[in-house]
């Protein structure tokens, strides 16, 4: 088997520690702005909990029906702590043996947690966004709340942004350099 | 508040009050003016005399004597109420006594300084050197310097008594008097400059003078009639300057007569350049009684957006809604209540009956910026309530006769604030109607 280039495995290293963080940061943000929320609304999605105004957006969401967005309703909390801390340990275990097949099985890691990571996000937009109490006080027809999978979204009064937070930022950048990287050994190889 | 110490003084009327600060802290000066002791007819009577007098109080002094015990204990009746932020309550107790300092026995107190003509102003500048005072009816503005009353008061450079206060000689006290300044002069605010603005209610304007030369520098006109004034923080040892606000006392012709009484007046001015310039006449409340100016900083940095629910420590606080209940203890029924946009807990209660007094806790579980509950029952004759996010307050209610009586949230909170009711229902003197307390059903 063929073994990685130093620099490579220097950067592999680095990247691995620095997704460690990510495990004490907020990892993704929704954002809330209105006329009257000058100070805006945010709520935060850490590995292992939700943070931030939450408490509040769950308050003007009654209004239209939206179930209550809490901690217990979602099990991804007791997992992505120990996926993130997977990524950490993988990353390491790579750049010490320095294998290429690692560095491949790395990636498919981190691929299929990434894509699991945003068809889960989308689906629980989806589940808030269209399952509504049919004795909301505001109803309009043909309206569904999903907030954007990323980016701005107007939704009645509020326009809603999701953006990657510093954790998420740090796990997405460590992750696309880890793939530049491969493909960058392969592309020497040849 | 609690009174630590009254001062027996001669039976004059008292009118300002500013204390000292800086050079001169420790000391109090006041305005007096019938001197005379008119009983009668005050507005000839009590404006025979050239001169009345800046009552100078030493109360450092004071507590002096208050600590060596020379105080006389007199009956009293004043409440002393505290506020516990923690708890949202109060505490209201009744003294019964307060130490009385006849400043007449205790020397080193109390003196007078003579001042043209019913003072009514008393004001101290930035350095705590200068008090000006405002004879109303006087033709000068008297500047007394402090450092100069104190060496007077060291070479006892008295011009007699007035009942047992020994009064400072006018000349030895006074630093210099400003010249023409106007008529009527009422109070006086100072900059950053040393600069000071007087007030004029008989010719309706403000002058600025400068405090060391007594030289007039500027007048500008006010509409109508001018009698407090405000320079931001122009009452401390740092005004912040740039701006006048003139606080009049009569109108007339700047606003439409929308009834009953005229709006009052009151005009903003630049006083950044060597000119005063109007920057704003507007119409204002009241009739505008002393004013204060700050940056705005130095209250927002402060402010509280909320009270945080975990940290309410109401003994009738309902934190959240499963805290909502309604309990009967004789008599009295207290209804730990909950607000949150946009319905109570509970709205529905029965069990009440006639002879009951009901309490109304009522916590509002908001923990939003801006975001309070009001709440009104009828019958509740005199008041109702306004409740802050995270706060909890109580309204007593004595509902005199058998019926449903309507209750509501009384400050807007949502679109759907008109929506935020409920019903009580008393029954009859008498009756054994059970206690029942619902939301929703």
């Amino acid at each position: 088997m063929s073994k990685l280039k130093t620099y490579t495995r220097i950067i592999l290293f680095v990247c691995a520690l620095a997704m460690i963080p990510a495990n004490y940061l907020s990892v993704w943000q929704i954002q809330l702005e209105a006329p009257q929320y000058p100070e805006g609304l945010k709520m935060e999605i850490w590995s292992h909990k939700i943070a931030g105004d939450f408490d509040k957006i769950n308050g003007l969401n009654h209004y239209i029906g939206m179930a209550e967005i809490k901690q217990e309703n979602f099990p991804e909390f007791k997992v992505m702590p120990w996926l993130i801390w997977l990524f950490v340990a993988f990353g390491l275990l790579t750049a010490l043996v320095g294998k290429r097949f690692l560095l491949w099985i790395y990636v498919i890691i981190l691929s299929a947690s990434g894509a699991w990571g945003i068809y889960d996000f989308w689906n629980w937009e989806y589940q808030y966004g269209h399952n509504l109490n049919p004795h909301a006080a505001i109803k309009i027809p043909g309206m569904a709340y999903q907030p954007p999978l990323i980016g701005w979204k107007q939704l009645l009064n509020f326009l809603a942004g999701s953006f990657p937070d510093t954790g998420g930022w740090l796990v997405i950048g460590s992750a696309v350099i880890i793939v530049l990287v491969l493909l960058f050994e392969q592309f020497r190889k040849k | 508040m609690k009174l630590n110490f009254q001062l027996l003084v001669p039976g004059v009327d008292y009118d300002l009050a500013r204390a000292g600060k800086a050079a001169s802290h420790g000391w109090v000066f006041f305005s007096c003016y019938n001197s005379e002791k008119a009983h009668t007819l005050l507005e000839v009577n009590a404006s025979q005399r050239d001169k009345d007098f800046i009552m100078a109080v030493n109360w450092k002094k004071a507590e002096e004597y208050l600590s060596q015990g020379k105080g006389m204990k007199w009956a009293a009746n004043y409440a002393h109420n505290v506020m516990d932020e923690k708890t949202h309550t109060a505490t209201s107790t009744m003294e019964k006594e307060v130490t009385v300092l006849d400043v007449k026995d205790l020397p080193g107190v109390c003196y007078f300084i003579p001042c043209p003509k019913s003072p009514h102003g008393c004001d101290v500048d930035p350095t705590g050197e200068y008090i000006c005072a405002s004879g109303k009816l006087a033709a000068v503005i008297p500047v007394y310097s402090f450092s100069k009353m104190i060496k007077a008061i060291d070479a006892k450079t008295f011009d007699g008594d007035y009942d047992g206060i020994p009064v400072i000689k006018y000349e030895a006290a006074l630093d210099g008097e400003v010249e023409k300044p106007g008529l009527g002069p009422l109070h006086t605010e100072f900059d950053n400059e040393g600069n000071a603005y007087t007030s004029f209610f008989v010719s309706s304007e403000i002058v600025k003078w400068n405090v060391k030369s007594k030289q007039v520098l500027d007048r500008v006109p006010t509409y109508y009639s001018i009698g407090h004034l405000c320079v931001p923080m122009g009452d401390n040892i740092k005004p912040y300057g740039k701006y006048v606000i003139a606080l009049n006392k009569i109108t007339k012709d700047r606003y439409l007569p929308t009834g009953p009484e005229l709006t009052q007046s009151a005009q903003l001015y630049s006083i950044d350049g060597p000119k005063m310039q109007l920057l704003l006449d507007f119409p204002t409340i009241g009739e505008p009684h002393y004013a204060q100016a700050i940056p705005a900083e130095l209250v927002t940095r402060h402010e509280v957006k909320f009270f945080k629910l975990d940290s309410n420590n109401h003994k009738y606080a309902a934190k959240n809604e499963k805290e909502a209940k309604v309990v009967r203890n004789g008599n009295d029924v207290h209804v730990y209540m909950t607000a949150i946009r946009s319905h109570f807990m509970p709205d529905n209660i029965e069990g009440v009956k006639v002879g009951d007094v009901v309490y109304f806790h009522v916590t509002n579980l908001e923990q939003d910026w801006d975001v309070p509950h009001g709440f009104a029952v009828k019958g509740a004759l005199n008041s109702e309530l306004l409740v802050l996010p995270g706060e909890t307050s109580t309204i007593k209610w004595v509902p005199d006769h058998a019926g449903v009586y309507p209750m509501y949230c009384t400050d807007f909170c949502s679109a759907l604030h008109q929506e935020m009711q409920g019903y009580v229902r008393v029954s009859p003197a008498g009756t054994n109607t059970a206690i029942k307390f619902s939301t929703g059903d």
